[in-house]
Parts: C-alpha cells; structure tokens; sequence
C-alpha cells in the first residue's frame, strides 16, 4: 500500500514535469515554423503523445488523490458515515467493472496494433501508436489497482 | 420489459447516482457498463456498441482540438497564481473610486478580463470576492448589488473567448454537426472550428459586460466615495493601471488573434499565452519555480478530471444509443413540433434547467451529443446555436438556488450578508443575460456577422 501511494505521488510529479515539456516542444514547433519555415510531424505528435499519457494517467492520479468531480448538493447533508457506506459500495459497482472493461475489451485492439507494430498514418509521424494505445489498458489496470486499495481500507474501516 | 423503459430507468437511475455524491464520471461510465449488461441479458442491447469504447478513447487521445484545454488551464492558473489579475484590480479602483459606481464597474471590467484570459469561473468569483467585495461594502454599496457584480463579472469567462467552455463546445457541436448532415445525406460533412465558435463569441461577449455596465450606471446613484486626490498621484495611479492593464490584454489579442485568423493551432496559441503569461510574471517578478511547477501540477489534475468526465460521458452516449436513445428522443422533438424554434427554446430550457445540477462539462459531454444533432437536422446555423449554448450555460451559473457562481461566491463572503441578498443581487444581472440571448434569437447576426466577415 505504501508502495503505491509512493507510486502515485511520483506519477503526479512526473505527470507535472511532462506538461512543462509538452509546453515547451509546443513553443519549439511555434518557433521553428514561423522563423524557420520548418515543420516536423513527429515532433507534432510527440506532444500528442505526452497529452494523452498526462490525461490517461492523471485520471487514476486524481482518482486515488479523490479529487474527481461529484454533485455534491445533497450529500453535504447526510452523515459522513453513510457517505462512505455509499461510496464503498459504489466502488464496487462501478470502479471495479470499468477497470476490468477497460482492460478486456481494449485487449484485442491493444493486441493487434502490438502484432503489426502499429506506426503512425502521417509520413514522417512516431511509430509507436502501439504504445499510445497500450496507455488504455494500462490505465484500467491502475484504476483496477487503486479501487482494490479502496476496497481493503473499506473492509477495515467498517469492521472497525 | 421493453426497451423504452430500460432507457428510462437509464436515465433515471444515472441522474439519482450522478446526486449521489459519487464522482460524476465513473458514475456515468458505471450506469453505462450496468445497463448494458442488464440489456445484454435481456437481449435489448447490442454490444457492439460497447466494443467502440476503447476506439472512442483512443479519438480522445489523439484529438488535436482537446489539446488545446491543458494549455489553456495552465495559462489561466498562471495568471491567476501570479496575482496579475488581482494587481489589475487594485489599480482599476484607485483610479475609478472617485466616479459614480466605480468600484463596480472596475470588477464588470476586470471580470470580463481575467474571463478572457482564464476563464476558470470559480478562480474569477473567488478573486473578485476576496479583494472586492470588502472594499465596496465599506464604501456603503448594497450588498445585493455588490454580490451581483461579483457573480456576474465572474461567469463572463464562460463566453467571452478564449474560453474553456467555447473550445470544448466546439468540439462536441462540431461531432454533432457532421452526424447530422451524414443523416441528411451529406457525404462530406463541413465542421465547426474552434476559431470560428470564438469569432462568434466576440460580440455577445463585448456586449454583455457593456449591458451590465450601462446597468449600474443608471441604476446605482451612490456617493461619491473617496476624497479628492492630488493630482501627482492621480497620475501615479494612472500609470499604475497603464503598466497592469495591458499586458493581459495583449496577451487577449495575440492569443485570439493567432486562433481566429488562423496563424496557428488553438494548442499552439494557447502555449504561446502560458509563455507570455509566464514573461508578464517575470516582468513583474512575481513568478519562480515552484510557482511553474504548482501550476502544471493543477493543470494536470485539473485537465485530467475534465477528461475523466468526457471519457464517462463517451460510456453513457454509447449506451444510451445502443438503447436507441437517440431515435426516441429525436422522434419526440421533430415529430411533435412542426416549429423548428419551438423545439430550439426547449432544448435550450432543459440545458438551463440541468445547469443548475449539473456542472458546463457535463452538460456539454452528455447532452450536447443527444440534442445536437436535432438541432443541426432541423437547419440551424451551428455557431449560432453554439453560442446560443454558451450563453444559457453561463446563465444558469448565476441563477438560484443551484448557481455554481453564486456557491463560490457563498464560499468567501461573511456570514452578515445573507444568501437571499446574494439572489437578489443577481436577479438584475439575469435580466441582463436572458434579454441579451432574447436578442441574439431574435438578431442572429449579433453572434453569426463577424464569423461571416473573417471566413
């Protein structure tokens, strides 16, 4: 368990310091375009690349961090235990099939780009959209592993 | 059981989850994967609809217009972390306290700047309230009046461009827009461009924060409220508001500017604004590193969380096609209505009406891909329509009881003002909104001249 709440926080910073270089390749393309006359599609959908992983990821960052969006209108007045009961039991319902959904039916997409190593449609792009897809699946197992995490501090919780 | 009321209890039982306090977007991918489970079961629901999800995501991740959102985020977190919108403020009211309304109209203008170059509506209302709301209560304005303001001024992000909402918007109306001109037989469907959406936005967006200014204007005959200053230093105040002012609006136009004539990508743009963004900072030395990286880490979460809920909302739309959502829905709103108007008031009341639960993601994710489409069928100009939804969006962040503007503003101000003055207060503005989406109805080239003019 501490290993994954070390793992999630070094995500974050990392996740962080990837949207600085997104930034930045952003302004070199800027700038080798329009002085340079000087235009680079890998470099294009490198920072594609960088988007999808920081947002992929970012979901299970701010998923474990609880700091996704909820309507929280009327839960502010009922007690903060039977918030939890809710909760728990939406986990169970909801966290964990999407986890398991997410990664047995992109399997077989995943798993075909993989065989062919997919590479890009654009002359001159990244050859790696096997890897960008592999982000999908992955994504479900982090998501897999974080609502197992929250389903053990459950259990402990309420047989407290 | 017939599939008409599986689809209902969809619904239903997605809108009783979505209050439950459950994070939204695994709320609806949840709904989703349970129903359709539930109609595989009862053979009701054809899975290959589900099968698509994974091919949905990946459009997600490799689509140029979304790129576009962290970019913004982070420039509006750095404009707002550096205070430079909040220096704007201060130096706005020293050289507007001595005319009639002041203070108000420097938090009308200041709003519609900061919506311009954030548009996070609850960094607006929340900055605006902190560093105006005492000011202007110790110089006797009312309190519904001043909480009005805030409020208001802090939704004008939403439409004056660049917004966040616009880009996302533009997005889903242009899926939208293709899917129905595909249905009426149009094999190369046209789009709808960011850029465009944005050259829509420019007059309603000028004219709202004029209105609310001719507002106060009239309506407010305050005291005069501070001394007269010498002159020197009326100058110096001048100077103050000179050297704040400009840089953010500079950054305004360079930012629009490159998206609207086409000069580069909305993502391109965008980084171009977080890099000037961070030079004001510097030039005002007010930035250092761990400023850079708190805003990145944000803007990571933040964009993140946005995306959770479009991938969510992808989950639901899938199911609630494969239930053939999408026909019924369709049929009930062309079939009963001849009037074409008709069926566009409607849907824009039940975007109001849902504006008060539930958040302009939301919205714009689930119900923009289910009436959308209705709404281009039946021959409606599409930036029309999407400024049309820009504005009754943003309306409904300011109307009672369920306003998001008016919770952020809750959030900040003492408890001696109570909530009803705050409702008052934004009553007037309402009009506001609601009279100038009246006009843009009526006059459709208040939204549509300019795109006309630039493409």
């Amino acid at each position: 368990m501490r290993i994954i709440n070390l793992f999630m926080k070094n995500l974050c910073n990392g996740l962080s310091y990837l949207m600085i270089f997104m930034l930045s390749l952003l302004f070199i393309i800027i700038i080798t375009r329009y002085f340079f006359s000087y235009g680079n599609v890998a470099l294009q959908e490198l920072v594609m690349y960088c988007h999808a992983i920081i947002f992929m990821l970012g979901i299970c960052y701010t998923l474990h961090d609880n700091s996704h969006v909820s309507i929280d209108i009327i839960v502010k007045r009922i007690s903060k235990k039977k918030q939890d009961v809710v909760n728990s039991f939406f986990n169970i319902i909801f966290l964990l099939p999407i986890s398991l959904f997410l990664i047995f039916v992109s399997k077989d997409m995943v798993i075909r780009s993989w065989s062919i190593m997919e590479g890009s449609s654009e002359a001159g792009g990244l050859n790696y959209v096997f890897v960008l897809k592999s982000i999908i699946p992955i994504t479900g197992f982090l998501i897999f592993i974080i609502s197992v995490l929250i389903l053990v501090n459950d259990i402990k919780k309420f047989s407290k | 059981m017939t599939i008409e009321i599986l689809l209902i209890l969809f619904i239903l039982f997605t809108f009783i989850f979505l209050l439950s306090g459950y994070p939204v977007a695994f709320v609806l991918a949840g709904v989703a994967l349970l129903f359709a489970t539930i109609g595989s079961f009862l053979n009701l629901f054809d899975q290959s609809f589900l099968i698509a999800v994974p091919n949905r995501i990946y459009g997600i991740m490799t689509n140029q217009n979304l790129l576009a959102v962290p970019l913004f985020i982070f420039m509006g977190l750095v404009l707002e972390k550096t205070k430079i919108a909040e220096n704007l403020l201060i130096s706005m009211n020293s050289v507007y306290r001595q005319s009639n309304g002041g203070y108000a109209i420097s938090v009308v203008i200041v709003g519609a700047i900061m919506g311009a170059s954030t548009g996070i509506v609850g960094a607006s209302v929340v900055t605006l309230g902190l560093l105006s709301l005492p000011v202007m209560i110790k110089n006797n304005y009312p309190a519904s009046l001043t909480c009005g303001v805030i409020c208001a001024s802090g939704t004008l992000g939403q439409i004056i461009p660049p917004s966040l909402v616009l880009i996302l918007l533009a997005d889903v109306l242009s899926s939208a827009y293709q899917e129905a001109q595909l249905k009426m037989g149009i094999f190369s469907p046209e789009t709808i461009t960011i850029a465009e959406l944005f050259a829509g936005a420019i007059a309603p967006g000028l004219l709202l924060p004029i209105l609310y200014i001719f507002y106060i204007k009239f309506f407010y005959k305050g005291k005069k409220e501070a001394n007269e200053k010498s002159d020197e230093s009326k100058q110096q105040n001048h100077l103050n508001l000179f050297t704040s002012l400009f840089p953010p609006i500079i950054l305004i136009f360079i930012v629009l500017g490159s998206i609207i004539f086409g000069i580069t990508t909305p993502s391109e743009a965008a980084a171009l604004g977080v890099m000037g963004a961070m030079l004001i900072a510097v030039l005002q030395k007010k930035i250092n590193m761990s400023i850079v990286f708190s805003c990145s880490r944000e803007s990571v979460k933040l964009t993140s969380i946005i995306f959770a809920i479009l991938i969510g909302a992808t989950f639901f739309s899938l199911v609630f096609r494969g239930l053939g959502g999408e026909e019924i829905v369709q049929s009930f709103l062309i079939g009963d209505s001849s009037n074409a108007m008709k069926t566009l008031i409607l849907i824009l009341f039940v975007m109001f009406i849902l504006g008060f639960i539930l958040d302009f993601i939301e919205i714009i994710f689930i119900i923009i891909p289910i009436f959308g489409p209705i709404l281009f069928i039946l021959g409606f100009d599409p930036v029309w329509i999407g400024i049309l939804i820009a504005m009754v969006l943003q309306t409904s962040f300011l109307t009672p009881p369920f306003g998001f503007s008016i919770f952020y503003l809750r959030g900040v101000t003492p408890v001696s003002i109570s909530t009803v003055e705050i409702y008052k207060g934004v009553m007037p503005f309402i009009l506001i909104q609601v009279s100038l989406l009246i006009l843009i109805i009526i006059f459709p080239g208040i939204a549509t001249t300019i795109p006309k003019l630039i493409f």
